[in-house]
């Protein structure tokens, strides 16, 4: 790591380059899936993945609130447009809004506790969120969820875009994916992600040089909040639907899983252990013998397992290291 | 922009050559073959309810082998989905299937939570013949639509039926207690059970609600014993099912009240075995005991095939199976269109219980519930033997009830 | 409603239940105090524990059948457990948080879904002995008897581990393992078998916390490992890491708010536990009676 604090000076297309070659691998994937429906589903988890790689890899918090940051912000979304029947983007800020002001309350309470502690205190908080909207079902829908939610022509003024075709919405998802992306690259490369990089290696030297670490932290874990809150409202508009099995803990372990499937270390990750992951459940899911007898799950343990044996780093790092290996050679 | 290369675009090659292998791999030749139906089973097949999924799917199997894999003129191609039991997961392989495989009919589960919200998509993508086993009273009601059909009684029936013929056998119940699941299913069961008590005059002195991944009941078990009420109604479904009728018997509320499960479904007895069931109430769909020709020949061929004896849930697989074939071959169609009008149409058929018929305006197919009671060991001629028939009712929503009718105008075909 | 007999009785059931679930966690504290890995695996254990007490019993037609299975069940479990740890565990020591829970999460699918397709998912009914079925009269209120017997003999074996890891010789060459490792080896201790045994410990006793449960369920599943994974998990926290007493205390405190709630509020009594644990966390991060700082 440099010493520097500054950004690293890049020309504008070096920016833009790696997410070009991304959006060029992207768009053909939607053709290759098998399910057209899987494809804007792989982008929009890997969203949520991509805030757990965030505070994970590069802050070392180890966030199981995920799930109710996520659900937040697909509630929220899917509550304005389901009933109020307020415009798409202004429904998706909203949902991202909702899940920033939960996530500095739940940050705040959190942030104090390291390590473990503050792993759990994330999921004590994210069965709080989940308790709160089962019970409030004259709002939330309570185990019901929130029907009614519907896709369409999205306005902007000069132009619209319908978004009910798959594809159109896999383009919109992109696009936002992208940006995001693009947002948290240009994030941990910049000063304030180097002192968050720094804290993660050692928090006292950190200390020392006259960072507040509570400080850094709160407004990572917020930031990771935001982005869990983007996800959410893409997934209502995915689905139209959102049920409270979304604020569950279990919600929060698969994306952790996506994570560590992915690899923890690299952005990446987020979308490669997204798409893994949805895809192979999915797959095992098209045998009968398998759905019946729910040996998808088997597999997918099975796999848990190799990845922790033998691919520390994810499936990110497992190519990487076969790539490595091949070009010594 | 070497470190670029490394970083994206090998990983995304080796992911596009992967997902392109499996894809291929996973649809051979995707293009439906004319003349070919897609019968799709979305069902619960992990999770509590795995054992009724599995229970459906067998008998689906069943038929089909039976025939042969043809409905009239077509072939049938059976495709199969898991819900994972939620609701978001059941609503996305839905979608999936729909747009997929384009089938001609999704036929799904019994968890109410789950089936609303696929219903909420049959009717927003004017999609598929929907039959659904939930148990809510608005799946055919205030949320049902065009499409959807169900064979499974709606709660405002269980409760009503095997409630009052419970009740009638007792006359000198005065003060209840019931225990419901925390859940969508629940608070709609404990509903139409709080109407019929209020009907005839007997007090219910608590609802206890019980969250469905309870693992001790124990509380409410002393509450119910302690509380002096005549009877005690469970609600329970799914594992709970099996841990609340144990610890109900092994507390003594059997020697203190009459205890009447609203539920009996047979892959859930066999958990709790004879020795708990005996002396307790218990409703049900069908029994594989009924005497009439269908029940008798529908177990005989179960049993052939799987080894075991099937219960409710098999039957209504089964019988959705038979009226779809029945249709397609009488109308030689396989439009939706057409499909959905004869079944409306259906009128009186000899179904798992007896004559049933298709109530038209509400897509609910009117049969008898019925009422159990639990057999002692020593009561049992065979292992299975866990319950006898001893009532039955068949009250149905009146055409006109407010809150009963789905919007029939949204759908006009 | 506020009968003294009533809540007595309330009180018995959150201790019963509490001292259950401390026998679960125990195993969990125990692994997790001496060899730093978070068995999420410890569920499906405590499942193939009652699966093999059915299979015992099934295949045994011996009086007292049940209590020849759950003694049977015990080795099995600890050989069970030598395995995980042989082939998979051990790779894991001081590894990241992460992939431990990753690794052991993968198990725990991989158990339950083996049980689903080697027993199928159909319960499996396991009926408690037949003189342990009824009620007993406690002076105030009945009781019954299989509920009261596995509170007592829970209590006993969680003392008797609490006394052999405390007090045993055994017991020391255990914690020196777990506080030292590196003293403990030059002082000619195999830690890597000391850590095995450990393990194996822990599945027995959720293998048995299994089989004494299995009669109170109504029918065996292969999903009954996951929600008492959690509460376990609940339990470990509040009692802190790696403590026996903790586990205990933990185990009671929470069968008891948990009681309480369902009486109130029962749809609460999930959330109770998670809000206990929040609680405890933010005053005492180590736990009641965890022994270590707040990492």
């Amino acid at each position: 790591m440099k010493s520097e604090l500054n950004a690293p000076q890049r020309s504008f297309m070096a920016e833009l380059s790696p997410v070009l070659i991304m959006a060029a691998i992207l768009v053909p994937t939607y053709f290759v899936l098998p399910s057209k429906m899987m494809a804007a589903e792989i982008l929009i988890m890997a969203i949520p993945t991509l805030s757990f790689i965030l505070l994970l890899g590069y802050t070392g918090l180890l966030n199981f609130g995920t799930g109710s940051l996520f659900a937040v912000g697909a509630y929220t979304a899917g509550i304005l447009l389901a009933r109020h029947n307020v415009h798409i983007l202004l429904a998706i800020i909203a949902g991202v809004a909702m899940s920033g002001i939960i996530s500095i309350i739940m940050g705040y309470f959190c942030i104090k506790r390291v390590g473990l502690i503050f792993a759990l205190l994330t999921l004590a908080f994210n069965q709080l969120i989940w308790f709160i909207i089962w019970q409030w079902k004259s709002f939330t829908g309570g185990p019901d969820g929130i029907w009614g939610i519907k896709r369409e022509i999205l306005e902007l003024g000069i132009f619209s875009i319908n978004l009910k075709p798959t594809f159109n919405f896999y383009i919109f998802v992109l696009i936002l994916f992208l940006l995001l992306f693009l947002f948290v690259r240009r994030l941990i490369e910049s000063p304030f992600g180097k002192v968050l990089m720094g804290m993660r290696e050692s928090e006292l030297r950190a200390t020392a040089i006259g960072y507040n670490p509570e400080t850094y932290k709160w407004i990572a874990f917020i930031i990771g909040g935001l982005i869990c809150g983007l996800g959410g409202a893409l997934f209502a508009l995915h689905q139209e639907y959102v049920g409270e099995h979304l604020a569950h803990w279990s919600t929060s372990g698969e994306f952790a899983i996506k994570a560590l499937l992915g690899g923890t270390f690299v952005l990446h990750g987020a979308l490669i252990g997204s798409g893994v992951f949805i895809f192979l459940a999915d797959f095992l899911n098209r045998f009968p013998v398998l759905a019946k007898a729910g040996a998808g799950l088997l597999v997918l343990g099975a796999i848990f397992i190799l990845v922790v044996m033998f691919f520390r780093g994810g499936i990110y790092g497992g190519v990487e290291k076969v790539y490595n290996f091949f070009r010594k050679k | 922009m070497k470190s670029i290369m490394t970083k994206i675009v090998i990983p995304g090659f080796i992911l596009m050559l992967v997902f392109l292998c499996t894809g291929l791999l996973s649809t051979p030749a995707a293009q439906a073959v004319e003349k070919e139906i897609v019968w799709a089973i979305v069902d619960d097949f992990s999770g509590p309810f795995a054992a009724t999924g599995v229970e459906g799917h067998n008998a689906t199997v069943l038929f089909l082998e039976e025939h042969n894999y043809k409905m009239g003129p077509y072939t049938v191609k059976l495709v199969t989905r898991d819900t994972e039991l939620k609701p978001a997961v059941g609503v996305r392989r839905l979608q999936e299937v729909i747009a997929e495989a384009k089938p001609l009919i999704v036929s799904s589960g019994n968890s109410s939570a789950v089936q609303l919200a696929m219903a909420d998509i049959i009717g927003k993508t004017k999609g598929p013949i929907f039959w659904t086993d939930g148990w809510d009273t608005r799946l055919t009601g205030a949320n049902g639509n065009r499409y959807t059909f169900r064979w499974a009684s709606p709660n405002y029936t269980i409760a009503r039926s095997a409630l009052s013929s419970f009740l009638d056998k007792f006359p000198d119940v005065k003060k209840v207690i019931q225990i419901q699941m925390d859940y969508a299913w629940g608070y709609d069961m404990a509903e139409n059970v709080e109407a019929v008590l209020k009907e005839r005059g007997i007090k219910l002195l608590k609802t206890q609600y019980v969250p469905a991944t309870a693992i001790d009941v124990s509380v409410f078990m002393t509450e119910a014993k302690g509380s002096g009420a005549d009877a005690y109604i469970i609600g329970l479904y799914g594992k709970i099912f099996g841990i609340g009728l144990r610890q109900a018997h092994e507390f003594g509320l059997k020697k203190v009240m009459k205890v009447f499960s609203i539920t009996g479904t047979l892959n859930m007895l066999r958990g709790i075995g004879s020795d708990a069931l005996e002396g307790m109430y218990l409703a049900d769909h069908w029994n594989h005991a009924m005497p009439n020709e269908w029940s008798r020949k529908f177990v005989e061929k179960y049993k052939k095939r799987w080894g075991v004896i099937p219960g409710d849930y098999a039957a209504k697989k089964y019988l959705e199976c038979q009226l779809m074939e029945r249709l397609i071959k009488h109308t030689g169609s396989a439009d939706p269109k057409v499909l959905i009008p004869a079944l409306e149409k259906l009128g009186e058929f000899d179904g798992p219980t007896g004559k049933e018929n298709m109530a038209a305006w509400q897509h609910q197919i009117v049969h008898d519930f019925l009422l159990l009671r639990g057999k002692a060991p020593r009561e049992k001629a065979y292992e299975d033997d866990y319950v006898e028939v001893v009532g039955a009712g068949r009250i149905y929503p009146r055409q006109g009830e407010k809150g009963f009718e789905f919007d029939r105008t949204k759908d006009p075909l | 409603m506020v009968n003294i007999d009533v809540i007595l009785a309330q009180v018995f059931n959150g201790i019963q239940f509490g001292v259950l679930m401390a026998l679960l966690a125990t195993g969990l504290s125990l692994i997790f105090g001496m060899l730093g890995i978070i068995n999420f695996a410890h569920g499906s254990l405590y499942m193939i524990g009652a699966y093999f007490v059915w299979t015992c019993m099934q295949m045994l037609n011996v009086p007292g059948k049940f209590w020849v299975g759950l003694i049977i069940t015990l080795p099995l479990m600890a050989i069970v457990g030598l395995m995980i740890e042989r082939f998979l565990l051990r790779w894991m020591y001081g590894q990241p948080v992460v992939y431990q829970i990753l690794l052991t999460f993968g198990l725990l699918l991989v158990i339950q879904q083996s049980v689903a397709l080697i027993y199928g998912t159909t319960p499996l009914p396991l009926g408690m002995p037949s003189s342990f079925e009824g009620e007993i009269s406690l002076g105030l209120f009945r009781y019954p008897v299989y509920r009261l017997f596995t509170m007592i003999l829970g209590l006993a074996i969680i003392f008797g581990v609490w006394y052999f890891i405390e007090r045993s010789a055994l017991g020391a060459i255990i914690r020196a393992s777990a506080e030292d490792p590196e003293t403990a080896k030059t002082l000619g201790v195999n830690t890597r078998r000391v850590y095995t045994w450990t393990f194996a410990l822990g599945s027995a006793l959720a293998g048995l916390g299994g089989g004494l449960h299995a009669p109170l369920i109504g029918g065996l599943q292969h999903t009954i490992g996951t929600e008492i994974l959690l509460i376990c998990f609940i339990v470990v926290v509040i009692g802190g890491m790696g403590s026996i007493r903790g586990a205990l205390l933990g185990g009671i405190i929470l069968g008891i708010v948990r009681g309480i709630a369902g009486v109130f509020w029962a749809p609460a009594s999930d959330f109770v536990m998670f809000a206990a644990m929040g609680i405890i966390l933010m005053i005492r991060p180590q736990g009641l009676l965890g022994r270590g700082g707040t990492r």
